[in-house]
């Protein structure tokens, strides 16, 4: 159903922030905002952290800060 | 502290609204509408290779303060955890996760903000559908209505998220299918609310969603990339090395994940087996 609304160019219509880990295997394999970016229609933002795939759990106070920065412009 | 099954009484204008959306997207995707509509029958499955669920008092050491709701959705039952006063914000964690994923986060950010964690339908202590036919109980679709049900039964109508590998797929589903709505142009009378979620103020944010969103669909990734994601990742261990070379090996390993909850159940596990075989692997984003 994704590649559908590829097809139809239904996006997603609220910013975006992408966040990854630097030492995980998808930022190195992906342009990770760029792919985000050609599926939104709003403002795409983003940045790696320096860990792995938890996030939340390999860097709670970076994650925690990046939550509440995208929300507080909510 | 817990609540035991609050479950949501709709009452028959809500019952429209959801009729008048779910209507909508079968016509796209979900083969028949009252699948969605109706509770699923709870599918008896024995996992005894699972611990024993965690006591209150770990719960209470992880989410201090969190009260325990299990919310009736038209599909499942799910369990959520929540705290806050303030912008309401939804954090779905991915796989193999649960919500305790967000133990370190979710505690503070619970300080200015009203935070909800659920298990998504399969996950943790939630309920475990049927899979459906084909695996429509466990598409991204039905798990993203299960949270914006889920928000409603809270209140909240319009949400902020923060989601987690798969759990990112499944807030990107929320975010095309709510839209859509308004944009196949329903009657306003029978546009159901939850459309606005990811209008106006909403934000959506996906942390890290792992590129696993812009899946293989054409020359995004090489099928070298596919092999070594599957085998870096260590997710599918049933995939063998020649499985992961095959041109769609990394399409299989998507519209499988999430049956991994079903994996006592030996047709599954041929069937995700069978890789390119899987019938939820053909394009549909389960």
């Amino acid at each position: 159903m994704d590649e559908a609304d590829d097809r139809a160019g239904n996006k997603i219509v609220v910013p975006v922030h992408a966040l990854w880990g630097a030492k995980g295997t998808v930022g190195p394999l992906w342009d990770i905002l760029a792919t985000w970016r050609a599926k939104a229609a709003a403002t795409v933002t983003g940045r790696s952290l320096d860990c792995g795939h938890f996030l939340q759990e390999e860097r709670p106070e970076e994650t925690l800060d990046e939550l509440q920065q995208f929300f507080g412009t909510a | 502290m817990r609540e035991q099954d609050s479950a949501i009484t709709m009452n028959r204008r809500e019952m429209l609204k959801l009729s008048a959306f779910t209507s909508l997207i079968g016509t796209s995707a979900i083969p028949s509408k009252t699948q969605a509509t109706q509770t699923v029958p709870v599918k008896q499955v024995s996992l005894p290779e699972l611990p024993p669920k965690p006591s209150t008092a770990v719960a209470a050491k992880l989410f201090p303060g969190f009260t325990q709701t299990d919310v009736r959705t038209s599909g499942a039952t799910i369990p959520v955890f929540h705290k806050g006063d303030g912008p309401a914000v939804l954090l779905l964690h991915g796989y193999p996760e649960t919500h305790v994923t967000w133990h370190k986060v979710a505690p503070r950010l619970a300080e200015r903000y009203s935070v909800y964690l659920p298990d998504l339908r399969g996950y943790g202590d939630s309920s475990r559908p049927s899979d459906g036919d084909p695996h429509v109980h466990y598409w991204f679709r039905a798990m993203a209505l299960d949270q914006v049900e889920t928000m409603r039964h809270f209140g909240h109508e319009r949400f902020l998220v923060g989601a987690h590998d798969r759990g990112a797929r499944v807030a990107h589903r929320l975010c095309l299918d709510f839209p859509r709505k308004r944009e196949q142009g329903l009657p306003h009378g029978h546009r159901s609310d939850v459309d606005d979620v990811s209008t106006n103020q909403s934000r959506v944010r996906y942390q890290v969603h792992v590129a696993v969103l812009p899946y293989p669909s054409g020359a995004s990734a090489r099928t070298s990339d596919w092999a070594r994601f599957s085998i870096l990742s260590g997710r599918h261990p049933w995939r063998t090395e020649q499985d992961a070379g095959r041109p769609h090996a990394g399409r299989s390993e998507r519209g499988c994940s999430m049956l991994l909850l079903h994996i006592d159940d030996s047709s599954h596990v041929r069937r995700l087996q069978s890789g390119c075989g899987c019938r939820s692997c053909d394009g549909r984003g389960g």
